[in-house]
């Protein structure tokens, strides 16, 4: 009797400590996470598959190296050479990639326009088939469709074309195309 | 006569005791006492939040009460020091932050912990946080189940915003749009 008393006492001590020992502990800590979401509309441009290739395509600051250029040769790789009475045109596409993040309002596409940084007299400039001045500035396309996610290719396909007389002396042409993208 | 003895035994060093206590006196003062100090050492775990080199500064650094703040987020752009952009998709985008979690162990014999966290609160409209790729709502999910105690653990956490205007079902523009993950860990 006295023995099976002791085993049941040691019975119980063991499994008391067993339940001591293997009791979980926990401790609880916070993050506070903040974040402020804020509109964004962003123009890339691309090379277009036709296209020269732009320095700093994808970008938002890109540059369009026509080459060297003659109404009397071979116009240089995806530029396109048309001859006019009194000028000759240059031509080649470029993409236009602009996409938008949480809006304050809901929109559908943008209004892209274009304007010259520089006066130019001479050279008659175009995009997309609308006269660019320095004057003011020009609307290439009034519903531009947005490009989604982060892809640097693709856009919207817009010809830049540099219409030259031919009274005009050997010189490198160079001006600046300011675009600018309005939400609708 | 025994007794007697020892009588005589111990009244000899008392009386030269009284003798000699007078002379001190006059030199110096002493005085004792003792204080019974008590230190109770419990077992148990705690958590604290630390900044990681590769991500935000958080607010309350290696305290169990943190901030951490992404700033201004867009898909597009520059972001906060620490903040990066892994995925721009055609309806969303996620801006990712590292931070260390810290779970002190003493005195518990316990081999790691588990850890779990939970929104405090339904993430705001638009938004989905993830600590290591898993989504977080306000019920609890289990981030690590073997985390190693007394060292940072980098944790990763994303994210992800809806990139559509407030009126289609995106977030709340301009506005700082907090929410609190409680996290919790147990020793295992």
């Amino acid at each position: 009797m006295k023995k099976l008393t002791l085993v049941i006492a040691t019975a119980a001590v063991a499994l008391f400590l067993a339940g001591s020992t293997a009791k979980a502990v926990s401790a609880s800590g916070t993050l506070a996470v903040t974040a402020t979401v804020t509109s964004q509309i962003y123009m890339t441009f691309d090379t277009d598959a036709s296209g020269v290739t732009l320095t700093g395509s994808g970008s938002n600051a890109a540059t369009l190296p026509f080459g060297s250029v003659s109404a009397f040769s071979a116009p240089p790789a995806n530029v396109t050479l048309t001859l006019q009475a009194t000028t000759f045109t240059i031509s080649t596409p470029m993409d236009v990639n602009v996409r938008i993040s949480n809006p304050a309002a809901a929109s559908a596409n943008c209004k892209l326009t274009a304007q010259l940084a520089s006066a130019d007299a001479t050279n008659t400039w175009t995009v997309g088939g609308v006269a660019v001045t320095s004057a003011s500035a020009a609307t290439i396309n009034s519903t531009l469709a947005y490009q989604t996610g982060n892809q640097t290719t693709g856009g919207v396909s817009e010809a830049v074309a540099i219409a030259v007389p031919y009274t005009e002396a050997a010189a490198t042409i160079s001006n600046t195309i300011n675009f600018t993208a309005t939400s609708n | 006569m025994r007794l007697r003895s020892i009588l005589r035994a111990l009244c000899l060093p008392a009386t030269l005791a009284l003798l000699v206590c007078p002379l001190r006196a006059w030199g110096q003062v002493t005085s004792t006492g003792y204080i019974n100090a008590t230190l109770i050492n419990r077992s148990g775990i705690a958590v604290i939040f630390d900044s990681n080199s590769g991500g935000v500064s958080l607010g309350g650094n290696a305290s169990s009460a943190a901030s951490l703040n992404f700033g201004a987020i867009s898909a597009f752009g520059a972001l906060s020091p620490g903040v990066t952009r892994p995925s721009v998709g055609a309806n969303s985008f996620t801006v990712q932050s590292l931070f260390n979690v810290q779970v002190i162990e003493g005195g518990l014999g316990s081999p790691n912990y588990t850890l779990s966290a939970q929104l405090a609160t339904p993430a705001p409209t638009g938004f989905t946080y993830q600590v290591d790729t898993i989504s977080l709502s306000t019920t609890a999910q289990t981030i690590q189940s073997n985390g190693t105690y007394n060292t940072d653990v980098q944790h990763t956490l994303d994210l992800l915003v809806l990139s559509a205007a407030p009126s289609a079902g995106g977030p709340a523009v301009g506005t700082p749009l907090t929410t609190t993950i409680n996290f919790t860990a147990t020793s295992n």
